[in-house]
């Protein structure tokens, strides 16, 4: 290594050419400093694409979460809005259903032979309809009266409905029952099996004659002794002209505890009547299908509180994990710059020691302190420079290759960057250069202290 | 007077201790002098050479080189002075290992500024001057010792220095060899340099134009 143009030795060759004959030392001590450059950017590193990965997983965790309680919101969604349109249509055909009676009725008589024993004016079920009333639908006034069907023999309850009043302040709906024809007759289960009846056959009722239009379905109740016929002939075959005894209401638009507030509106729109619940079951069907509901909205909920809590777990124990990671790391670093400092330091005084008559030779052909110590530290800073790079570059293969490892996961390019990787890369080799210029100071500056004269008298 | 010596003294202390290696030694020596130190082995001879060339300050006394007082110097100025002036041939040759034979010539100018170092036909020319062409590319632990000898005296001499200060030259010679540093030593004398050279060999002493002895430190003509 001498100066290109004149050929001359310079003191860098003087370095190279040191370093030449003394490779293995050389080699050590890059070794060293690789090595250590290496932990360090593989521990620093490690630690910035882990942080990213949990970021990462934490992220998708959190969509795969969120988008399970979506899946499952829907699912509820759909399920009530099923469940909604069979508990209404549950209410159509069961009805849910009320019946406004008189007041002073005696309700057991009514449930023990559909009897009842107090009327009402007729012009009840028109001002009702005529009523701002909201919360019932259709109405149906009625007489119901146990009475002897004396051609048959037969003790029946005699039921007289008419069409629908529609309500007026709404528009109007289909009907909800049909009510029955003047001269047909719709009878109980219960009736038909007595008298053997069937339909489109002619009875003689009180002396006027029907036609039976129907036969109900058996309900196991007062119901299967009870027969239909129009409310007008009722009213009259009773002697109840203008007389009603109840208004059935369907399709009442209350479940559970609406009751009380079709309660308060009708008693304020017809005082001197009662309210009572018709078909409960239909009320503790809707009840089971609302809290069914409920259970489904109280699982989604705890899905959702679940998936937050194992999503918070997961958090707390990667961010444990990184914290330990990161504590390691701050231990880890300065023990490995600490030991490597040391190992240079010897390796550098050793070197000195090798040196000693050289640098006792170089100061009697007149090199100056500054030249020594230059001869000495331009090698340190060769050594923390290569030991840098090629510790950095192998951490990079190493990180890279556990990246690449993660690649459907992610890209490389985007997680260094994320990561910033740059730095470390670009920081390490210079903390490296440092070191090895701290580390070998000592055996420098012992360098330029020796008595040269010592040196140069002795072996 | 190319180099002055009044009055030098120096004592080496141990910790239990005192060697006096130099006891008022007054010496001069003008261009084209030769002169030999001849002395028993521990009589301050070596002591004497790094205390005249500027490497070891006497405890007392005034080295003058070339009519200046290089003790006097701050010692990045005295490096450079000696760089400039002053050529050693060291007892223990103290070749540079890894530097080839032509390498450890170069490296006699590294401590004179870039201009003004010698050039490679120089080098050449003192590798042929002696005899080492054919060991141009060796390391020095390739070389016989007498070889080894021979390139520190062509180190010694590269940058034309004014004193020559050789520390038993010949002691590891043979007589052949032995004689043909004598010449060099005896020409570079004839061509306007100062040598003071140390031998306890009386043969070798021969060459010289004076010689003095050395006996516990006290130098007497
Ligand atoms: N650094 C030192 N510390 C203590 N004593 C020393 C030191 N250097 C030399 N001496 C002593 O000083 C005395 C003179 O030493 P010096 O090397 O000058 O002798 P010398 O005449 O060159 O001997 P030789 O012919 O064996 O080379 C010796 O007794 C030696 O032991
Ligand atoms: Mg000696």
């Amino acid at each position: 290594m001498r100066n290109a143009e004149t050929g001359q030795l310079t003191l860098m060759g003087l370095v190279i050419r040191e370093i030449q004959f003394r490779k293995w030392s050389f080699l050590l001590a890059i070794f060293a400093v690789a090595v250590a450059a290496a932990m360090i950017f593989g521990s620093e590193a490690l630690l910035r694409v882990d942080q990213q990965m949990t970021e990462r997983f934490l992220q998708q965790k959190q969509l795969e979460t969120e988008r399970y309680i979506q899946d499952h919101e829907e699912q509820v969604a759909t399920t009530g809005a099923k469940l909604q349109d069979t508990v209404r249509k549950q209410m159509l055909t069961l009805g849910f259903n009320i019946l406004i009676l008189p007041m002073d009725v005696d309700l057991s008589k009514l449930h023990l032979d559909g009897s009842i024993t107090a009327t009402m004016p007729y012009s009840y079920a028109e001002k009702l309809s005529s009523s701002n009333i909201v919360t019932v639908n259709h109405l149906l006034p009625s007489v119901t009266k146990r009475v002897r069907w004396t051609e048959q023999e037969l003790d029946v309850v005699i039921n007289g409905t008419r069409g629908e009043i529609p309500i007026m302040h709404r528009a109007l709906k289909q009907p909800m029952l049909d009510a029955v024809a003047p001269g047909k007759m719709v009878v109980g289960a219960t009736i038909q099996q007595r008298l053997k009846l069937a339909l489109g056959q002619k009875v003689t009722l009180l002396g006027r004659e029907f036609t039976i239009s129907k036969i109900q379905p058996e309900r196991g109740s007062i119901e299967d002794m009870s027969l239909w016929i129009d409310l007008a002939a009722a009213q009259e075959m009773l002697g109840m002209q203008n007389l009603i005894h109840a208004i059935l209401a369907l399709e009442c638009e209350c479940s559970g505890d609406r009751l009380s507030e079709i309660r308060r509106e009708i008693a304020e729109i017809l005082p001197g009547t009662q309210v009572i619940e018709r078909y409960s079951q239909a009320v503790t069907r809707a009840e089971a299908r609302t809290e069914s509901k409920r259970a489904a909205d109280e699982a989604l909920a705890m899905a959702k509180t679940d998936g937050q809590a194992t999503l918070d777990r997961e958090r707390v124990q990667r961010t444990a994990l990184l914290q330990k990671q990161q504590a390691l790391n701050s231990m880890l670093e300065p023990s490995v710059i600490v030991s490597t400092c040391c190992v240079l330091a010897v390796l550098a005084f050793h070197n000195f020691r090798q040196r000693k008559s050289e640098i006792g030779l170089m100061r009697a052909l007149g090199l100056g302190s500054a030249s020594i110590l230059g001869v000495f530290l331009f090698k340190a800073m060769l050594i923390g420079a290569l030991g840098g790079f090629i510790g950095v570059a192998s951490g990079i293969a190493i990180i890279v290759a556990r990246i690449l490892r993660m690649r459907p996961l992610v890209s490389l390019p985007e997680i260094w960057t994320s990561a910033s990787l740059t730095a470390p890369a670009a920081w390490i080799p210079i903390l490296m250069i440092l070191l090895t210029v701290v580390a070998s100071w000592l055996a420098a500056f012992q360098a330029i202290r020796q008595d040269a004269a010592i040196v140069l008298q002795g072996e | 007077m190319l180099l002055s010596l009044e009055g030098l003294n120096k004592v080496y202390s141990t910790s239990s201790t005192k060697v006096q290696a130099l006891c008022d030694v007054s010496l001069s020596l003008s261009e084209g002098d030769f002169v030999a130190v001849q002395g028993p082995s521990g009589s301050g001879k070596s002591t004497l050479l790094l205390t005249a060339g500027t490497m070891l300050a006497p405890d007392s006394g005034r080295v003058s080189i070339l009519d200046e007082t290089p003790y006097a110097m701050p010692t990045n100025m005295r490096a450079a002075f000696r760089a400039k002036h002053i050529g050693f041939v060291f007892q223990q040759f103290h070749l540079v290992p890894y530097l080839s034979v032509f390498e450890n010539i170069q490296a006699a100018s590294l401590g004179l500024p870039a201009s003004k170092r010698m050039t490679n036909s120089k080098v050449e020319q003192l590798l042929e001057q002696f005899g080492l062409e054919s060991r141009s590319r060796h390391t020095p632990s390739q070389l016989s010792v007498g070889e080894r000898q021979r390139c520190c005296i062509a180190r010694a001499l590269l940058n034309d220095p004014k004193l020559l200060l050789a520390d038993e030259p010949s002691g590891s010679l043979d007589e052949s060899n032995a004689r043909i540093v004598m010449q060099e030593l005896r020409r570079f004398s004839q061509n306007g340099g100062a040598v003071l050279l140390v031998t306890h060999d009386s043969r070798a002493a021969q060459s010289a134009d004076r010689i003095v002895q050395m006996q516990s430190g006290v130098l007497t003509c």
